[in-house]
């Protein structure tokens, strides 16, 4: 009996800041990938683009690099717009089921439930495209053999992943402010006119850029893959140029969520 | 008289359960789109770009943020259970997504004239353009999407796959119009992309076609309203 009421564990208010952030996004992580809208929506994008892969015959290339960058390329190009969309009603959750209050009381402070649910729902959101990618590369490694998988991780850590994160940032912080309804239509807007509305349009825009988000220049610099607005403007991205396209969305999504716990950690009554 | 009252009380309550923001965005949608063109009018854009811009608000822009507005009402009832034993579900929802829509139409009505004016128009367009270039795949885009969101319950997954849908019409407007079958089902006819009059009138009228049958069977989805009791957006 003595053994049974013993704690194993320390009680959650004497773990530090770590330890607590750790089981919030252990939490977000299994609510949210079990969530079938999550699946579905970034899936359904992912195969809606790969439908009529872009450009045109680049599946016959002998060169693993630009095979693996144009589709990712591909990969990038609609499914941020799905994990923002499934992402973005996780924030006002707590306050719609009532249990802000609850929540307050524990000694789980803000920062870790945010960074919890950046991290935990984020990741869940980002599984559906790591594991279409890993199926991907595994077609590909049956194909073109083993050597495509090295370069398959690195374009995936390099193109893929730093948009995402971006979006994951944006999409757990800004919804406090605007809601999560006009948030998926302000994230839909900006990735269209931040990533794809060229110079040819005659509007002032990120895109072909190294501050876009949907990873051309890591494409263009390393891997050989396809430049689009980035082509427009003339540019042939440098290995400087592809590390800042790279960090520019990273510290964006840094500061959205430093800025963000800031705010409500001074709007908190406790 | 009392009639009219008890009209205006309901839409009023109704406005109240749907909250500001499903109106607020799907008037965001094409009140900035129209911004946007009369700031490039004023500031002296080519009559290309001020008429590819003033297309893609009408065609595009306009009826992506009212789909994306409309589905976000569905499973927002808190007491749905209650609104169920007092009247019909599928009456309920079908009356909030019109209040949701018809300003946003009326408003994107009025773009058009304004556009016009400013003789931002898609090129070919004659007056039936001020309802035809933007009514259409407004209809199939909200239905569509209402059809989703009522389905799996979850305006996320609308929302998601509606954009999805919105941006590959854009991306692979090549391929869409090279297929007889996805052709009648472009959103951008006649904007982005310049086809003989006979395939317009089709693309016209199979676009609210579809949105009809997408309607019907998000009310045959609606006679099971129980669905939506008691559950967490899925």
């Amino acid at each position: 009996m003595t053994a049974v009421l013993e704690r194993t564990a320390p009680p959650l208010a004497a773990r530090g800041w770590w330890a607590k952030t750790v089981a919030a996004a252990r939490y977000e992580y299994l609510m949210q990938v079990r969530r079938p809208a999550v699946w579905l929506v970034v899936i359904g994008l992912i195969a809606l683009r790969c439908a009529s892969p872009f450009p045109p015959g680049f599946t016959s290339t002998t060169d693993h690099s630009t095979l693996v960058a144009d589709w990712a390329f591909n990969f990038i190009m609609l499914c941020p717009i799905g994990v923002g969309a499934v992402l973005a009603d996780r924030v006002r959750r707590e306050a719609r089921l009532g249990l802000d209050d609850l929540l307050t009381s524990t000694p789980t402070g803000i920062g870790p439930r945010l960074w919890g649910k950046a991290v935990g729902a984020g990741a869940a959101s980002i599984t559906p495209v790591a594991v279409a990618w890993v199926g991907l590369l595994g077609y590909l490694t049956a194909q073109r053999g083993a050597g495509v998988i090295p370069v398959g991780l690195a374009a995936f850590a390099a193109i893929i992943l730093p948009g995402l994160v971006f979006v994951v940032a944006c999409s757990v912080t800004v919804p406090y402010l605007a809601g999560p309804v006009l948030y998926r239509l302000g994230l839909f807007g900006y990735w269209i006119w931040g990533n794809m509305v060229g110079p040819r349009y005659g509007i002032p825009t990120p895109a072909g850029t190294p501050f876009e988000a949907i990873g051309e220049y890591p494409s263009g610099a390393w891997f050989h893959g396809v430049m689009f607005d980035a082509k427009q403007r003339g540019v042939h991205p440098t290995g400087g140029q592809a590390v800042l396209s790279i960090a520019f969305p990273l510290l964006v999504g840094l500061a959205v969520l430093v800025i963000t716990q800031f705010v409500l950690t001074k709007r908190s009554p406790s | 008289m009392d009639v009219n009252r008890s009209i205006w009380a309901r839409l009023r309550l109704e406005l109240r359960v749907i909250g500001i923001a499903p109106p607020v965005t799907a008037l965001a949608a094409t009140l900035g789109g129209a911004i946007l063109v009369i700031v490039m009018h004023a500031t002296g854009a080519g009559a290309d770009q001020l008429n590819l811009a003033a297309g893609a608000v009408l065609a595009g822009f306009a009826p992506l943020g009212t789909a994306v507005a409309a589905s976000s009402i569905v499973g927002r009832d808190s007491g749905a259970e209650l609104v169920m034993t007092t009247t019909v579900y599928r009456q309920v929802l079908f009356l909030r997504v019109g209040l949701v829509v018809a300003p946003a139409a009326l408003v994107t009505l009025a773009d058009a004239v304004v556009f016009r004016s400013l003789n931002a128009w898609p090129a070919g367009q004659g007056t039936g353009g001020y309802v035809l270039v933007w009514a259409p795949p407004m209809l199939w885009l909200v239905a569509l999407a209402m059809l989703i969101a009522i389905g799996l319950r979850s305006p996320a997954a609308a929302s998601g796959l509606i954009a999805g849908v919105w941006l590959a019409q854009y991306l692979m407007a090549r391929d869409i119009l090279d297929n007889t079958v996805l052709r009648t089902q472009f959103m951008f006819m006649g904007v982005a992309a310049k086809v003989p009059a006979h395939e317009w009138t089709v693309n016209r009228i199979a676009l609210p076609a579809v949105g009809v049958v997408a309607v019907i069977a998000a009310g045959l989805l609606l006679g099971r309203p129980e669905r939506f009791v008691g559950s967490d957006a899925a």
